[in-house]
């Protein structure tokens, strides 16, 4: 009784996210732009988990490949000092 | 001879003179030109402010590249790049496996094309201040050069400037939809 109370009260706050590059097929994925990927990372630089982000598997992937480059080329942080 | 698509960025460092810069990206098309490779754009981003101190720089010059060549062409460019101190970072990606050589060479036009619109728009733009001063004609003569370089950098400028300002204070989605996520797992 109890246990099924709180799988109920749990589904609510269950909201499927939808992956933003599947919907918006206009929206690209590139480690040049760093505007765009500071989006998917903390405050602190570390990027994102997909459950949080909500994107797919595949975007995801490429996400974190460009975020890598852009850290490569000094144009995202790897880690930041501030905060 | 099997060709790819591939795009180089470096970043230079922030102290060279306007003669040295030149100097350094000519040195490393003539690279891609001595392989047989050819270069179809280059993107001047001006100086950027860099995410970490590089050599105790915090700013860098970054240069792109998008080019067609052999694959030894990049063996032969990075290795170049290596040497070079000038260089604080570079980075190359593969583009295409395959290429079309006539639209790579469309496409090359089409850059040129609009290079050279956009410099003759700023020298048009400069010009006009200027009119009726003495020596305006003179002027005129020798704008097309010295705008096309200058026009460049400002280019630049203004993206680094517009990326500082969105880059600023942009809440990160992490934070508060954290707390949501760890519910549902519990």
């Amino acid at each position: 009784m109890n246990r099924k109370d709180v799988r109920k009260r749990k589904r609510t706050y269950i909201r499927r996210k939808v992956c933003r590059f599947c919907a918006d097929s206009s929206a690209s994925i590139d480690y040049k732009d760093p505007r765009n990927l500071r989006y998917f990372i903390t405050e602190r630089g570390k990027i994102i988990p997909r459950r949080i982000s909500g994107n797919c598997a595949k975007h995801q992937r490429k996400i974190t490949l460009a975020i890598k480059r852009a850290r490569h080329l000094a144009l995202m942080p790897y880690t930041s000092q501030e905060i | 001879m099997r060709v790819r698509r591939y795009e180089t960025v470096f970043v230079l460092r922030p102290d060279l003179e306007e003669s040295e810069l030149r100097e350094t990206v000519e040195k490393f098309e003539t690279v891609i030109l001595r392989q047989e490779g050819t270069l179809i754009k280059r993107e001047d981003w001006g100086i950027r402010k860099l995410a970490y101190d590089v050599q105790r720089f915090s700013k860098g010059y970054y240069v792109l590249f998008d080019y067609v060549g052999p694959t030894s062409l990049i063996g032969e460019l990075e290795r170049t790049m290596k040497i070079n101190e000038r260089v604080m970072k570079f980075l190359t990606v593969k583009k295409a496996d395959r290429v079309d050589m006539e639209a790579i060479e469309k496409e090359k036009a089409e850059v040129e094309k609009r290079r050279r619109e956009e410099a003759a728009k700023r020298a048009a733009s400069r010009e006009v201040p200027r009119e009726g001063s003495p020596g305006a004609e003179e002027r005129h003569e020798a704008a097309p050069e010295g705008a096309d370089v200058k026009g460049k950098v400002v280019e630049g400028e203004a993206e680094e400037a517009d990326a500082g300002g969105a880059g600023g204070g942009e809440p990160s989605p992490g934070e508060d939809e954290e707390d949501e996520e760890t519910e549902d797992e519990s």
